[in-house]
């Protein structure tokens, strides 16, 4: 394998590590809002909302490894600059990296809320941002091969809880909260799919994992891209049917419906009032995401200056991204808006808009006989 | 040429210069000269015995040796009786009177001062006869050893009892009793400018990977330090992180488990002085591993393997998430032990995170003293420590009885560490979670978790990543690392050591009545 003599990443990944790493990012995220975003225009048919969403993740992933067959071993930041020319694809590389540090930003808030709103209530809100982007600084900071690494320690753990988690709401589920698909239309399941879809557009992040995968694995990996995809919405859609199977109607009503569901949990009138559980394996996830969103942030960032390293520049965008938590929006209120509204058409201009453009580019370039690579 | 001169007015070598250049000198033509310079080296040192005799008629020789750390007896009837009875010399020849007058099973023939030195340091006499030039290092040597015993740290029920002594030679010997194969290497060096300390690194050739005894032996050769004392010593000198709580060397002071590394692809380091050999590369798993693990059958082997991870595991989170849930999360518990709990810390007059700190540093405390204390006295210390902590702490209202049982069961936990390295490495974070968990709660509890778990796949021993089977995972990573597969089906070695001869034995080995027709 030929190694282009600029890499400043030398670490290779495994194929599983790529997955649990991408289905992590997705679903750490998505599982706590799923319900209540879908419910909202789905009603009872919210658990259809995310295989419809996945649309945009297939479209993502196939883009970004559809780009990797034109640029092998270059992330986005780097063909970006090759097909959009240097001073454009500078510049529109900065927005890249500007989106994806604003996007961390967004993470972040989303994880300090849902801790001091639930858990830590009289916490600061700097000293739970700060001691996470610490953390995830400090990972970032490892490189690829120690992010793919916790993420292959710690996603089977978490799921694993998380599954038992949900085998234990069994006793709640009432299953007359189903009604016939077709009774509140389809359109309410295609509606409430619109806000998944930006949050499987996040798969686009694939791009710099891709070029860092080992040799071995480069072969299927189409085919492990779009399992990551299927089994993402099997997950979703579980959580989105149980707690509808356990709340009908009010599960738009809620601001954390899997929190409500486990806190309904109570086996043996021991094992009750669990939340605490759910924390854990929340912000385990979160972390990985985050974790992942830095080390892409820090290697896009040292790829576009020319930087010899991109190690040293991970604690300070870690800085960035508390700073970027705190100034995204006064209250949760208008953060949720946000999420529900203005963020979908944000998040699908540079995570599906943007690689289908470079796509294009690349393949007329080709047609026209002109040397992409 | 002004210190030549010095040195022929037998004035004695005085800066460390002065020192080197005496010994890498060569020994010179004169009988007379070399003596002098032994006599300068060895001045103000009751210990040392030059004997001056003569071979034949008149061929004037000398034996310089270590008193008590030769044989006198064998040099005797070896040495001296031999060459003062023989006649006819006629011209001699080192090597010649080595091989016709010296019947010793194992003899050196040197020219330099400083081989002179070492193997007069090791309790060999060295014999210098006039007109040869040369001196030769004869192997009679009688080292104090300890009687080969039991190892005191690494009990088993199942097992060989024998232990490493102190002795280098005695230990290689009990290494190569095990693996018996020519394959087996040990290169040796030496390693302390004063101690001059042999050292031994033993390896399988067709095992180890190449690169990974290169690197042993380049970090061990970049070492420059006056003494080496233990092995503790070389091992901090050779770790891949030096800040870390967690072994990046494993120790051994059994017999069976260096073999069984050696079988792996793993070098073994000895070092002369200490019964403690290293081993490496390790990974975190091969600290969970107990030789009993492997003696009794693969059902039970795995079981207290098992087991054991839980127990480290608790050990290490119980005390922090005890302090998280009762003071942040403590809606989590059942009513009923809510309320004793709550009844229990009313008395208390410090909060739970002060408590738990003051309960487990008063436990460290009673370890460390029983530890260090005369075993005389030891047990005296763990009555007190046991009245004080336990039941005096309670009815005077310092302690809550539950805190008493979390701190009980975090120590009863921590002992089932099969390394006693690993169990250092617990102890010392289960304060830092224990401090995370009373401030932030589970949260803390989760970054310090997460904050271990990042640290430790940044890890590395000798290139081999801490966490090697899990992650990166392997296929078949749960041949030895959760579990202990049966024998029969222990078919590969570890991928990351034993690369160059993946397979350890046939296939199809599993037995059955059909089987061995």
């Amino acid at each position: 394998m030929r190694m282009a003599k600029s890499q400043i990443e030398k670490g290779r990944i495994s194929t599983t590590q790529l997955m649990l790493l991408l289905f992590i990012m997705v679903n750490s995220s998505a599982v706590l809002l799923a319900p209540s975003i879908t419910g909202k225009y789905a009603d009872e048919n919210l658990w259809l909302s995310p295989a419809l969403g996945s649309i945009s993740g297939l479209v993502v992933i196939l883009t970004a490894m559809g780009l990797d067959r034109y640029f092998p071993r270059k992330t986005v930041v780097e063909y970006g600059e090759k097909l959009l020319g240097s001073i454009v694809g500078k510049i529109i590389g900065l927005m890249f990296l500007f989106f994806l540090l604003h996007v961390e930003g967004l993470i972040m808030r989303q994880y300090m809320e849902f801790v001091s709103g639930l858990f830590l209530d009289r916490t600061p809100m700097f000293v739970i941002m700060g001691g996470m982007a610490l953390l995830v600084s400090f990972t970032a900071r490892g490189g690829i091969e120690v992010v793919g690494r916790v993420a292959q320690l710690i996603v089977p753990a978490t799921l694993f809880m998380w599954t038992i988690l949900l085998l234990f709401t069994i006793p709640n589920w009432d299953f007359s909260n189903l009604y016939p698909l077709t009774q509140k239309g389809f359109m309410g399941a295609l509606r409430g799919s619109v806000v998944p879809e930006s949050w499987f557009s996040e798969l686009f992040l694939v791009t710099f994992l891709l070029p860092f995968l080992k040799s071995n694995g480069r072969k299927r990996i189409g085919l492990w891209g779009i399992l990551v995809v299927l089994f993402t919405v099997v997950n979703l859609c579980a959580v989105n049917l149980i707690t509808v199977l356990v709340f009908g109607h009010l599960v738009p009503t809620l601001t954390y419906p899997v929190m409500t569901l486990i806190r309904f949990i109570n086996i043996a009138d021991f094992f009750q009032h669990i939340d605490a559980l759910l924390l854990v394996i929340w912000v385990s996830g979160v972390f990985i995401k985050l974790a992942f969103f830095q080390y892409c942030l820090s290697l896009g960032t040292a790829q576009l200056f020319r930087l010899s390293d991109y190690r040293p520049i991970s604690l300070p965008i870690g800085f960035l991204s508390v700073l970027f938590g705190v100034w995204i929006a006064p209250n949760i209120t208008s953060l949720s808006q946000f999420l529900k509204t203005t963020g979908y058409f944000y998040l699908i201009t540079f995570f599906t808009v943007y690689p289908l453009l470079l796509l294009a580019i690349a393949f007329v370039r080709r047609k026209l006989g002109n040397e992409v690579s | 040429m002004r210190k030549w001169f010095k040195w022929n007015k037998n004035e004695r070598p005085e800066s460390t210069d002065e020192w080197n250049d005496l010994l890498n000198k060569s020994l010179s033509a004169s009988f007379h000269e070399n003596l002098a310079t032994f006599k300068n080296l060895y001045a103000d040192s009751y210990d040392i015995v030059f004997r001056k005799f003569q071979i034949g008629e008149k061929n004037p020789a000398a034996l310089i040796y270590i008193q008590n750390m030769a044989d006198i007896k064998e040099v005797d009837k070896q040495v001296l009786l031999p060459l003062m009875r023989a006649s006819d010399v006629g011209k001699i020849e080192m090597e010649s009177m080595v091989n016709d007058h010296i019947p010793v099973a194992s003899a050196k023939v040197m020219s330099k001062v400083s081989d002179c030195v070492d193997e007069i340091s090791y309790g060999n006499p060295v014999l210098l006869i006039k007109g040869t030039g040369k001196a030769v290092g004869l192997h009679l040597n009688k080292p104090e050893k300890r009687q080969i015993s039991q190892p005191e740290n690494e009990p088993v029920i199942r097992g060989p009892k024998e232990g490493f002594t102190e002795s280098l030679h005695t230990n290689t010997s009990l290494i190569r009793q095990k693996i018996r194969t020519p394959k087996l290497k040990m290169k040796s060096l030496c390693i302390g400018e004063y101690t001059r300390t042999e050292v031994a690194v033993a390896f399988i050739e067709t095992l180890a990977d190449q690169t990974l005894i290169e690197e042993v032996m380049n970090r061990l050769e970049r070492i420059e330090i006056d003494g080496v004392l233990e092995s503790g010593y070389i091992e901090e000198m050779i770790e891949d992180t030096p800040f870390t709580p967690f072994p990046l060397v494993k120790t051994t002071e059994r017999v069976d488990v260096a073999a069984a590394h050696l079988l792996e692809g793993r070098v073994a380091i000895i070092v002369n002085g200490t019964p403690t050999l290293l081993l490496v590369p390790i990974s975190l798993t091969s600290l969970m591993q107990a030789a009993d693990d492997y003696y009794n059958r693969a059902l039970f082997g795995s079981s207290f393997r098992i087991l054991r991870l839980f127990s480290l595991f608790l050990s290490l989170i119980l005390p922090a998430l005890y302090v998280a849930i009762t003071t942040f999360h403590q809606e989590m518990l059942p009513t009923d032990l809510l309320i004793s709990i709550a009844s229990a810390h009313e008395a208390i007059p410090f909060p739970t995170l002060i408590e738990a700190l003051i309960m487990q540093l008063s436990f460290e405390v009673l370890r460390e003293a029983g530890l260090r204390l005369p075993r005389q006295v030891g047990s005296a210390v763990t009555i007190v420590g046991a009245l004080v902590v336990g039941q005096a702490a309670v009815n005077a209202g310092f302690a809550s009885a539950t805190m008493v049982i979390v701190v009980a069961i975090t120590g009863i936990t921590s002992f089932t560490a099969p390394h006693y390295a690993l169990e250092t490495a617990i102890r010392i974070l289960r304060f830092i979670l224990i401090i995370l968990a009373g401030t932030l709660g589970m949260l803390g509890l989760v970054f310090g978790l997460l904050a271990i778990t990042v640290h430790l796949c940044t890890l590395r021993s000798f290139g081999v990543p801490y966490l090697a089977p899990m992650a990166p995972a392997e296929s078949g990573m749960f041949r030895d690392s959760w579990i202990r597969v049966p024998w029969w089906k222990m078919n590969k070695r570890p991928r990351l050591t034993g690369e160059r001869n993946q397979n350890r034995q046939t296939r199809n080995l599993k037995p059955g009545p059909e089987k061995g027709k």
